[in-house]
């Protein structure tokens, strides 16, 4: 139980302070409308998120066997990826129409990997360490 | 007698004709004094199965203690643990007379300090295994006789042998058909998979309906931004608890170092 809440509350701080980190960032360093913004945000969110699953799963999977195929399955995260870099094909946009995703320009993909893979790899060994 | 002929490793059962004249009532407390005409010495050991070899290694594998507690003799119970490959000296066997009119501390340092108990009786065993439950250790108790009865019935998971009696197997919370040691991983196998399954999935649930509340908590306080709409939370949703259980649910982990 203990481990559990532990667990959550690291999480979801991360996730939370990464989100925010981002807005701040790009605020700062970027001329950025709104919509942005909340692009940055969500982005990073999603990112920390799905490192937060590979933190759950891969200490767990075993320590001589580290279950690659679930690392493939996040192929889904391709259908993400496209939508947000203005990708145009049928089955991006309705996705995009679905979840209001929108174009995110390239100079703020560079802040959103930084913060992600930053606040990702704090997630991954925080948890492991606890 | 028995150990002069080296059958101190064995169950023995002497039969023989009583040349005292005593009741079975008296020569029952006065065993010294019986005189007996021996016939026969009926030598009985127990034969290693084939697949206890396998647990063995799943319970060294998986960080899980061992502990034999054994109505038998400390020179049988050494001659079975030489078999599978445990190198015993006489100093770390402790009998069932060591344990008795002992305090509850010396009690707790002698079962934590050691793994084999010899010549044990049923109430024992019980408080070995109640001693270990106090200390909040997860205790499974494997057993096929009566004498085992109040072990298994106190542990957290009794276990018995389809071949026990009975009375074992109406209170264990396991039977292992044909006796068969080889369903033990397949057993943990699967209860591992459950448990760890409910856990991944309940910390997923649980960091995002976390998160939701930092963020709604955040943007209510400093009146700044926030990525909660329905549309983003939904898409948080996908991918941070819908996909991810998904997997963890189809894929079942196995946590061994074979998989």
């Amino acid at each position: 139980m203990k481990e559990l809440i532990t667990f959550v509350i690291l999480s979801a701080l991360v996730i939370v302070v990464a989100g925010y980190a981002g807005i701040y960032f790009a605020e700062k360093y970027y001329a950025i409308n709104e919509k942005e913004i909340q692009m940055v945000m969500l982005t990073i969110m999603i990112i920390t998120n799905i490192a937060n699953y590979f933190s759950i799963v891969l200490p767990d999977a075993g320590k001589k066997c580290t279950d690659l195929s679930s690392l493939r399955t996040w192929n889904f995260t391709w259908i993400y990826i496209p939508a947000a870099t203005g990708s145009d094909m049928l089955m991006i946009n309705l996705v995009k129409e679905f979840y209001e995703i929108d174009y995110v320009r390239p100079d703020l993909w560079v802040l959103i990997m930084t913060i992600s893979i930053i606040s990702s790899f704090i997630l991954y060994f925080a948890q492991v360490q606890i | 007698m028995f150990a002069d002929k080296e059958l101190g490793i064995y169950r023995n059962v002497l039969f023989g004709i009583v040349r005292n004249d005593m009741s079975s009532e008296e020569f029952k407390e006065d065993l010294e004094g019986l005189e007996v005409e021996p016939l026969c010495v009926i030598s009985i050991t127990d034969k290693i199965r084939d697949d206890v070899y396998d647990a063995l290694k799943l319970f060294e594998g998986n960080g899980i203690k061992l502990k034999i507690l054994s109505g038998d003799s400390a020179k049988a119970i050494q001659e079975v643990t030489n078999i599978i490959g445990w190198k015993i000296k006489d100093s770390d066997m402790i009998t069932g007379n060591d344990l008795d009119n002992i305090s509850d501390e010396q009690f707790k340092k002698i079962v934590m300090d050691n793994v084999i108990f010899a010549r044990l009786k049923p109430e024992h065993k019980l408080r070995i295994i109640k001693t270990l439950k106090k200390d909040k250790i997860y205790t499974a108790m494997i057993g096929d006789g009566v004498n085992d009865l109040p072990a298994i019935k106190e542990a957290d998971m009794g276990i018995a042998m389809e071949e026990g009696s009975s009375i074992t197997k109406e209170v264990a919370d396991i039977v292992l058909l044909k006796n068969k040691f080889s369903l033990l991983p397949s057993i943990f196998d699967e209860g591992n998979k459950i448990v760890n399954t409910v856990k991944s999935v309940g910390k997923l649930f649980i960091t995002k309906i976390s998160f939701v509340i930092y963020i709604t908590l955040l943007s209510l306080s400093f009146s700044g931004f926030s990525a909660d709409t329905p549309q983003s939370i939904s898409l948080i949703n996908v991918f941070g608890i819908a996909l991810p259980a998904f997997i963890i649910t189809v894929k079942k982990y196995r946590y061994f170092p074979d998989c």
